[in-house]
Formats: C-alpha cells, structure tokens, sequence
C-alpha cells in the first residue's frame, strides 16, 4: 500500500503545476484531476511530451493545473486544436479535456469529424450536466426535470446520450468513468492512452454548486460496472449499454483498432518521399515551377 | 503605347460554344507566348455568368511589361453568331473582328474592321471540324508574330496522347490556319508585336497558384481550410503538392475548425496556412484574436469577394479591410498584407510567413476574387535570394526560468517548441502572467496589452523607412493612394495621364496594418489632392487613414462586384486634375 502512496506522491510532485485549482471545495472534477495525474504517473509519460488542450467551462481550466505543453484556447474548438497539435508532432501524447457544455453544445459539431478522422488522442468529458463557469444555466446533458437559471420553468430539451453519440460517430475507443471512483478511472485513462486512436471517457463528475439533481448521491445509487463478460469489440452490445435508462454503466463499451489520421497523412507524404532537406525542397519547386512554364 | 505603328500591347477575346476548344485555343496562345517571353495577363469568367453554353478567353499580350487586364479588345474571334452579339461592343474604335462566315454574319450596321476566317471549312480539310480551335490558333499566331514552332509545341503536348492521327489533323489545322493569315498579314502589321523586352525566365499562374508557391517556399507544413469561392483552389493546389514537401493538407469541418487546427499545428511547431473567404474569416474571427492573445504564429489567406452575406461569391471587392484590422473580440494585434498582383501574391505570402513567424501572431493576406483567378506570366521567381524566416526559440541548454511571455522592449520573446525538456509553457487565451498563468490584475493587463502592440510597432517602425510601396513623382500634384489588386489598373491609368502631361504619384502599401504613420502623413500631405481608390462603399482604407492623418480623402469607390479599367481611373485623375 505504501509503495501505491508513494507513487502518487511523486507523480504529484512531477506532474501538478503550481498552478491551484479553481474549483469549489468537493467539485467532482477534482477526482479527475488525482486520477488522471496518477495514471501519467503509470504511463511514465515525459510532461515535455505530454500535451493538453482545452476549450472554456471550470473543467477546461485542468491545463493550467498540469505541466505539460499545453493549450487553454476558446470556447467549444478543443478538439480541433488538438488535432492540430497531433497533425504537427506525433509523437506528442495528446489529451483533450473539457464538460459537457464545451464538447456537446458549443463544440457539438467537431466530436463527429473528429472521431472518424481517429487522431491517436484521448478525450476526458467532465460531466456536472451543467454550466458551472456561467453560475447554473441548462446543458445538454440536463436532465428534463432541472430548473436551472435559464430554464427556471424545467429544462426545455431531453438530454443526449453521450456514449451513443460517440459510438454512432465512430470514436474507436468509449468508456464512461464516474470522478469518485479514482482507481477505475485511473486504468480507464490508462486503457485510453494506451489505445491507438480516438479514445473517449465520458466522466461522470457531479457540481456540488449548480446541479442539485445530479448529485454524488444520485450517481452513487445508480452507477453499476460493466459486466466483465462484455465484448467491447461488440458495437450493438455497447449500444445496449448505453441506452440503459435506470444504470449508469461505467467501463470500456467499445474499443476497435483502425488506421489513424496522423498516419494516413504520415503515409501520403511518405509516398512522395516528402520528408526532405532545404536544398531538395529548393531542387523540387524549380521542378514544379517548371510544370506551370 | 504605340511604336512605329505597332500596338505591342493586344487584347484579344475568343468566344465561341462551349465545347468548341475556346479555353484550349487561348491557353495555347497564352502559353507560347509567355514561353516566347511575352508578358501576358489572362481573364476568364466563370462558366455561371456566361449566358447560354457561349465560352469565353480573354488575354492580353504584349513584348513590355503590363499591369492588368486591358480595357476595350482589339481583337475578337468569333467562332458564332453569338459570340459576336456578346462581345463586339467591347471592340476598341481601331479593333477588328475576325469571324467563322460559316457560323457568324455581322450585320450591315458593324462598321468596325472584319474579316473572315473560314474556321469550319479549313478544319474539315484538315480531317475533322473539331480542330476549328486550332486554326484559330494558327492565325492568331500569326496575326501576332507568336514563334509557330512555341505553339506547334503546345500542340503537340496536348494531343501527342490522344493518336498519331489526331495531332496529325489538329496540326494541319494549325498551319492552315497561319497559311490564311498570311494574306491579310500586311492589313493586320498593326497586331505584329515587336521582339519582347527581357528575356527572364517566365511562369503562368493565378494568384491563388502563387499563393499556394508562396506557401510552399516559405516551408508551409500545415494547411487546413473548408471550401469557399473564391479561396477553395488555394487548398486544392495545396492538397495536391504540398506532400512532396513534408506538409499535411486538412479538409476541416468549418473554418472554426480549420483555423483551430492551425493553431494547434502551430503551437507544435509548424508553419501553417487556411485559405478563406469573407464569411468563413469571420467564423475564424474569434481563433484570430486567441492566437494573437497566445502569440502563435499563424498566416490565413482571405480571398475577398462580393458581400454582405453570401452577398455575389464569384464578384469581386475590396471589403474585408476593417474586419481583418479591427474584427474580433477586444483588441487583438494582427499584421494585414495585400499582394498587387500575380508575381505579389508569391512574394507577399512568403512576406506573411516571415512576419507571422517574426512577430507571432495572426498574418492575414488580403486577396480577392479578380486576383485569385488572373493568370500572369511573371518572371519566375529566384527562390535562392527569398529570405526565410523562422520562429525565434529559446536556448533549450539554458533551462532557468523559461517566460515565455516575458515583457521585453520589442515586445518580442522566444516561443519553445513542444518536446524539448523544462520549456513547457501553456498558450492561454486567459490574460497572464509572463509565465502563462491566468492573472486579471490592472496593471498585468495593462502591460501585457502594451507588450502585445509593441509587437506592431517593432514593425511599423522599420516600415518607416522602407519606400517600395511609394511611386514618387516628381512636382505631381495629385496622389493616388489604393491596395491590393487595383494596382495594375492604376499604374497604367497613371501612365497615361503622364503622357497627357498630368503627373501623379502613387502610394501602395503592401502591409496595411500595422502603417509607417509617419511615412503616411509626410506621403499624404505632400499632395494637393488625394485620390484614394476602392473596391468598397465605406472607403475603408481612406478612413482608416484619416484616424491619424488630416486630409480630406477624394474617394473613387466601385463596389458593383467587377474590377476597376485604368479608363474610370484615368477620367478621375483627368477630373481631379482640372
């Protein structure tokens, strides 16, 4: 046990800036944050090769709390910075981390596009079901029954189901972790890491400010592991588990292997032998100049 | 500019169906010219605007240096009757029409010059009515003294692969069609050009092609965009030959997106490039502002066209100039660089990659529709003297305490590229400290703004004393001040006011934000009058100016979604003047 404690302790040391945390006192995402350095602690990835991006909302201020190069940009375009930061450098350990506003409202319309380009990257979705930065206002993860301040009559909006989205989008790589389990989430974190492709973790991290529905309590009563006879190659099976209206699953749902983007366009510059020196590239324009004479 | 009865500079237009070879016939001719040495300037229009299936090429040619696209044609070459119902009123007084009797019959009341080509006939002698085309290009040819053998090559190349036979027919065609010309050669001595002035090394491109060149000279890695008229051939030429050169081309969602993904790419390390158009520059809007907040390097391309909204995509304006300096949320530094022509739109892209690299931050390149679709044969560019630039980084051996926004008298600190050990930093859109950490406080706000700006005024402080932008006459009274792809209309509109006597001086800023204010009011108070020329309804530029320059601007705005002739200049420097 003490080898266990020790070990966080100096992934603590490594990986925490000195940056604190600007949550409020007992905020879920503060359990994502332990996890999430405990698992870099297990990946022994280098803070100089590690890389988070983030959008706006409170969980998108984690960048600032790790060493890394990291990106804190704006509101909902995560994900595509991301992909940028793959694109450029793949050897680059990517992980974008963001809520439930940030990724399906604003940034809704990047998820798709990026999971079936599957950038070898891991998506970590902090989860309150609410806008926390913004002082309480719906998110599309509300359930019907809120009133929130902007919706002091009752939501307006079922919620969406994000590990149906991302399966029907075609993320090779689901899972749905729960910010007080810290070990499952740890190895959930770890699994996605070591995963060749888009990974996303659905966290289930309650706002003890905002959401008075979806509380610790709430989620405690209702979060069940998936059963260890799971198929995760199994897509239909998944999906199954995902709809499930009185469990909340947590686990790997789904997990398939398939070509990345950075590699496909590693592969067409490779075909061109594109990787070339300054006086190649100067031999190459003439060249090319010499198609438009 | 007429030379013992030359014209040496000829418009010509060939219009015919669609279908008939029209584009072939003027891109020959284009080619074998410019590979003559010839300076030639193409324009065509895009297929929607052309009623009907009449096509239709455009080029201007000529042994000197020329700047646009010409005003009235001097030749015109109908394949149809409709071709010359379209095009004849855009003759010249001294123009000449030549025509296929066997498909066009000018009426009685044409009184212009014409004779006929017996198109049809002729090429049915040679094998088959398909190679019309190519005896129009033969006349052509020798109508204007083009080498034949340039255009016999030309020919070759394109039909070499379709048959012996085929190129056999398509080449009689051709010499049939310089054997016809011969008679009339003596009428027509007036279109011989003279021997070409120079004999530099010479490619035809559009602007969006030499943009796309520029990308690539300057070691572009990265580039992402989404399809917009008029930017989308910009990525397309990207897409197509930026591998050979280690770069990566995206096809993104949306322009969020791709500017984004630029932006990650760029804080990795690499050069990056999205080509755009008005509205997709102003989804990008608020990324523009992010990466001049977290001082990242990053160069879009916006092709203007015709707006508001969807506005006329394949027209032409000059009408994102406050957007690109002013748009987004609160104030952003960002530097705006506006090529003049073909050859500028290489230069000035290479420009912008060395300055976005230099300053760090946004370098937006203000292109538009007429520029991004004119061919020119421009001198080959000498890609041994380009200068390239590339982000200063800091000395990755010294490790103590690594600011990568510290407060310096340039404004300027090194940017550490990801992978190197104890120089990680996070790129925050959040105001901060010099280490990066988000802070709100007065006076760090204060100085980290000062610190940004300082950045432009670094550069406007070398523009002061650079004058290429600046074509000084002297004792002139009136000065013409313009950007961008109104350049060639207004050099030559003020060639010809020179030759009526009338001297005009003309300033035209490459880089438009930031500006050499001192350079600007010593320029514009030199002056009598101020002819500020735009493509817009504000006058954008004659505006800005006036924030810190007291003049009263004499504007000539066109905003109708077509190109300005030097001929609407030159009647405004004629009224001006008098």
């Amino acid at each position: 046990m003490s080898e266990v404690m020790e070990k966080i302790k100096q992934a603590k040391v490594e990986y925490k800036s000195d940056v604190k945390p600007t949550w409020c006192p007992g905020c879920g995402d503060y359990g994502v944050l332990a996890a999430f350095i405990r698992a870099l602690g297990e990946l022994k990835i280098p803070t100089h090769k590690l890389s988070i991006v983030s959008g706006i909302g409170c969980s998108s201020r984690f960048p600032h709390f790790v060493r890394g190069y990291n990106l804190h940009t704006v509101h909902g375009r995560a994900l595509p910075v991301a992909l940028g930061v793959k694109v450029a450098n793949p050897e680059l350990e990517v992980f974008v981390v963001g809520g439930d506003g940030d990724g399906f409202a604003i940034g809704g319309g990047h998820i798709p596009h990026v999971a079936r380009r599957n950038p070898d990257m891991v998506y970590i979705i902090l989860d309150n079901a609410i806008y926390g930065l913004t002082k309480g206002q719906v998110s599309p993860t509300s359930t019907l029954t809120m009133t929130t301040t902007t919706t002091p009559y009752g939501a307006l909006e079922p919620p969406l189901n994000p590990i149906m989205l991302l399966l029907a989008y075609g993320a090779s790589f689901v899972a749905r972790g729960f910010s007080s389990n810290t070990k499952q989430l740890t190895q959930l974190i770890v699994e996605a890491t070591k995963h060749k492709g888009f990974a996303a973790i659905q966290v289930i991290s309650p706002c003890p400010t905002f959401n008075m529905e979806i509380t610790f309590d709430f989620v405690r009563e209702r979060v069940v592991e998936i059963p260890p006879d799971h198929d995760p190659t199994n897509k239909l099976k998944a999906f199954e588990l995902a709809m499930s209206q009185d469990k909340i699953y947590t686990g790997i749902f789904y997990r398939e292997e398939r070509p990345t983007f950075e590699g496909t366009l590693e592969k067409i510059v490779s075909k061109f032998d594109g990787n070339i020196d300054e006086n190649m590239k100067k031999e190459r324009l003439e060249k090319l100049f010499e198609q438009f004479a | 500019m007429s030379v013992n009865g030359k014209l040496n500079d000829v418009v010509v237009r060939i219009g015919g169906e669609g279908g008939e070879g029209v584009m072939s016939a003027g891109e020959i001719l284009t080619y074998s010219a410019a590979r003559s040495n010839y300076r030639v300037f193409t324009f065509r229009t895009f297929p929607a605007e052309i009623k009907g299936g009449l096509a239709m090429y455009q080029f201007r040619v000529s042994p000197y240096d020329i700047y646009s696209m010409g005003d009235k044609l001097h030749i015109l070459m109908a394949f149809n009757q409709e071709a010359f119902d379209n095009y004849s009123g855009a003759l010249a007084e001294d123009g000449v029409l030549f025509y296929d009797p066997a498909e066009c019959k000018p009426p009685e009341s044409f009184t212009k010059k014409k004779y006929e080509v017996p198109l049809k006939e002729l090429a049915m002698s040679a094998g088959t009515h398909l190679a019309k085309n190519m005896v129009a290009t033969g006349f052509l040819t020798a109508v204007l003294g083009i080498p034949a053998e340039k255009s016999e090559y030309q020919i070759v190349e394109k039909f070499k692969r379709k048959g012996e036979k085929i190129l056999e027919q398509n080449l009689t065609a051709f010499r049939s069609g310089m054997e016809y010309a011969q008679k009339y050669l003596d009428e027509l001595q007036k279109f011989r050009l003279g021997e070409p002035e120079g004999k530099d090394k010479r490619i035809i491109l559009s602007g969006n092609q030499a943009i796309g060149f520029g990308a690539i000279a300057a070691g572009c890695k990265v580039a992402v965009g989404y399809p917009i008229t008029p930017a989308s051939p910009v990525l397309e030429f990207l897409a197509r030959y930026l591998p050979r050169f280690g770069g990566k081309v995206i096809q993104n969602e949306d322009e969020i997106s791709a500017l984004a993904t630029c932006v990650g790419a760029s804080y990795a390390g690499a050069k990056v490039i999205t080509p755009t158009s008005g509205p997709g520059l102003a989804l990008m809007t608020e990324l523009i502002t992010y990466a001049s907040m977290a001082e990242l390097p990053v160069v879009i391309v916006d092709v203007q066209r015709a707006g508001p909204s969807t506005g006329m995509p394949s027209k032409t304006e000059q009408t994102d100039l406050y957007h690109v300096v002013f748009g987004g949320p609160g104030e952003a530094p960002r530097i705006v660089v506006a090529p003049a022509n073909v050859s500028d739109c290489f230069y000035q892209t290479v420009r912008a990659f060395n300055l976005a690299e230099e300053y760090q931050m946004p370098v937006i390149v203000l292109s538009d529709q007429v520029l991004a679709y004119q061919t020119e044969a421009i001198p080959k560019p000498d890609i041994n003297s380009l200068q390239i630039v590339n982000r200063l980084e800091p000395d990755y051996e010294n490790q103590d305490s690594y600011l990568r926004y510290k407060i310096t008298e340039t404004g300027l600190a090194p940017i550490a590229i990801p992978g190197h050990p104890g120089f990680e930093y996070i790129a925050p859109g959040l105001e901060h400290n010099e280490r990066g950490n988000p802070n709100y406080t007065p006076k760090v706000h204060t100085e980290m703004q000062k610190k940004r700006f300082r950045k432009l005024e670094t550069l406007a402080q070398k523009l002061e004393n650079e004058n290429d932008d600046y074509y000084e006459v002297e004792s002139a009274k009136i000065l013409i001040v313009s950007w961008g792809s109104t350049f060639g209309a207004i050099r030559e509109a003020i060639a010809k006011a020179e030759m009526d006597g009338i001297k005009v001086s003309h300033y035209h800023p490459r880089i438009l934000n930031p500006l050499p204010k001192q350079k600007v009011k010593r320029i514009i108070q030199s002056y009598e009058k101020v002819i500020v020329v735009e493509q817009n309804y504000h006058g954008q530029f004659a505006n800005i100016l006036r924030t810190f320059v007291d003049y009263e601007p004499i504007k000539l705005n066109n905003y109708g979604g077509i190109p300005f002739t030097s001929e609407e200049i030159y009647n405004k420097i004629i009224e001006v003047a008098k």
